[in-house]
């Protein structure tokens, strides 16, 4: 309940700032993620592990961490910078 | 009528652009800065926390600025309680133009540039006219945190308006062009100069469609400018070259780059000048997290010279000696083309 009111509240801000468009997005963006989480959260097996050994929450925490500390490009920088390309190639 | 069947051109067509996505390879060997690589190596490595506020707040940073010697665009006043909104005619005084903004303000929003005065109203920089009622109602937005970082209560900020040197005359449409400097452990390593198009609507962000044209930290002459994802070479509006400009006060600007490193304590610092008609370079901005794109306007990658500033042992204490091993350093490096970049 308050999660989603915070979602709605969230989401109003934006349409009112940067507009539907925007507030679409971000809200089927939103979602979509829920979705996922909902399928995982009902899978048995994660279901099973996670009751029995709630410590692999830790696992799921340094894993986590790991992916915080990843340095190379995001897959949105392959599009961002492909004009960054000379004509011909790079050297 | 051309010979080639349609069907090929059209093929012909599609094989000559852009491909959709690069190899991140290509990207590692130009040496081009990724956000989450410039996040981890550097802005966490290299700027303490604890400094932020100091170039966040752009009142305390003038603040800073001022103590040190250092020329800003004169504060008329700050409002920082709805009550003294009514203060503003006083705060304003005689003065014929001015900027109000917001003190945490983000990305060039929530800008007011007063150009003039007619009657009792007065006139925006686009020539619109506003009345007393209306700037007061936009200075009490401004407390409010509608243009601000994290939407929290703001300050508003009355300064003088900076009247642009000529020398950008041919090159901006309206507002006023600006020079940024990525400084790296006291080091000006890159530069660009973000010029204003009609597009912009006058100002000088590069995601609101102003261009960036690289800046030759040697020599101070503008090399070809980006404008979204194009490389162009003269402006949009004007159709003058971009390309050549000479940066008048080049190496004032450079050391007062330099010396913003002692005054904010951040490693990795963006570095915003203004060139005044009558005052000269005057600092505007510190920026924290500085982009990307300056990359793209100088069509040289940052990695290169960061690695290097990195591997010196210790820097020199004097902002004139950090200037030339900069110099030193950048003429060394390559751009995308892996030909020398200066």
């Amino acid at each position: 309940m308050v999660i989603l009111a915070m979602t709605i509240e969230r989401m109003s801000l934006t349409w009112d700032e940067s507009g539907a468009n925007e507030a679409l997005t971000a809200g089927l963006g939103s979602l979509f993620v829920a979705s996922l989480g909902y399928v995982v959260m009902n899978n048995d097996w994660v279901g099973y592990l996670v009751f029995v050994f709630p410590e692999l929450l830790l696992v799921l925490l340094a894993a986590t961490l790991l992916m915080g500390r990843y340095t190379g490009y995001r897959l949105s920088e392959l599009r961002r910078f492909r004009s960054a390309v000379p004509p011909g190639g790079a050297k | 009528m051309s010979l080639i069947p349609r069907k090929l051109r059209l093929m012909h067509r599609l094989a000559r652009r852009n491909p959709p996505l690069v190899m991140p390879w290509t990207l590692h060997r130009m040496g081009l800065l990724n956000m989450n690589r410039r996040n981890g190596d550097y802005i966490m490595k290299y700027n303490k926390r604890k400094f932020y506020p100091l170039v966040d707040d752009k009142l305390q940073t003038k603040r800073l600025a001022i103590d040190a010697g250092i020329a800003v665009p004169e504060l008329y006043g700050v409002i920082e309680i709805e009550h003294q909104v009514r203060d503003l005619e006083k705060i304003i005084g005689n003065h014929k133009d001015f900027v109000i903004k917001p003190a945490q303000g983000s990305g060039g929003n929530g800008i007011m540039v007063i150009g003039g005065r007619r009657g009792a109203k007065y006139i925006k920089s686009s020539g619109v006219m506003v009345s007393q009622g209306e700037v007061e109602h936009f200075v009490s937005n401004v407390l409010s945190g509608m243009y601000s970082l994290g939407g929290l209560p703001d300050k508003a900020i009355i300064e003088y308006r900076v009247k642009p040197h000529s020398i950008f005359d041919p090159v901006s449409y309206q507002g006023v062009p600006d020079i940024r400097t990525i400084v790296f452990r006291g080091l000006p390593i890159a530069s660009m100069v973000r010029l204003p198009t009609r597009q912009s609507d006058g100002k000088a962000n590069l995601h609101q469609g102003a261009i960036g044209a690289g800046i030759d930290i040697c020599t101070g002459k503008t090399v070809d400018g980006v404008w979204f994802d194009r490389v162009l070479d003269e402006h949009p509006d004007t159709g003058n070259s971009i390309n050549g400009l000479e940066i008048p006060d080049w190496e004032i600007q450079l050391e007062l780059a330099a010396r913003s490193y002692d005054l904010t304590k951040l490693g990795y610092l963006g570095v915003d000048v203004v060139l005044d008609r009558d005052y000269g370079p005057l600092i505007l901005e510190y920026n924290a997290r500085p982009g990307l794109n300056i990359q793209l306007a100088n069509q040289a990658g940052l990695v290169e010279r960061l690695t290097a500033v990195e591997a010196l042992s210790s820097i020199p204490n004097s902002a004139a000696e950090r200037v030339a091993l900069a110099k030193e350093i950048v003429s060394k490096t390559h751009n995308f083309k892996g030909q020398p970049a200066a």
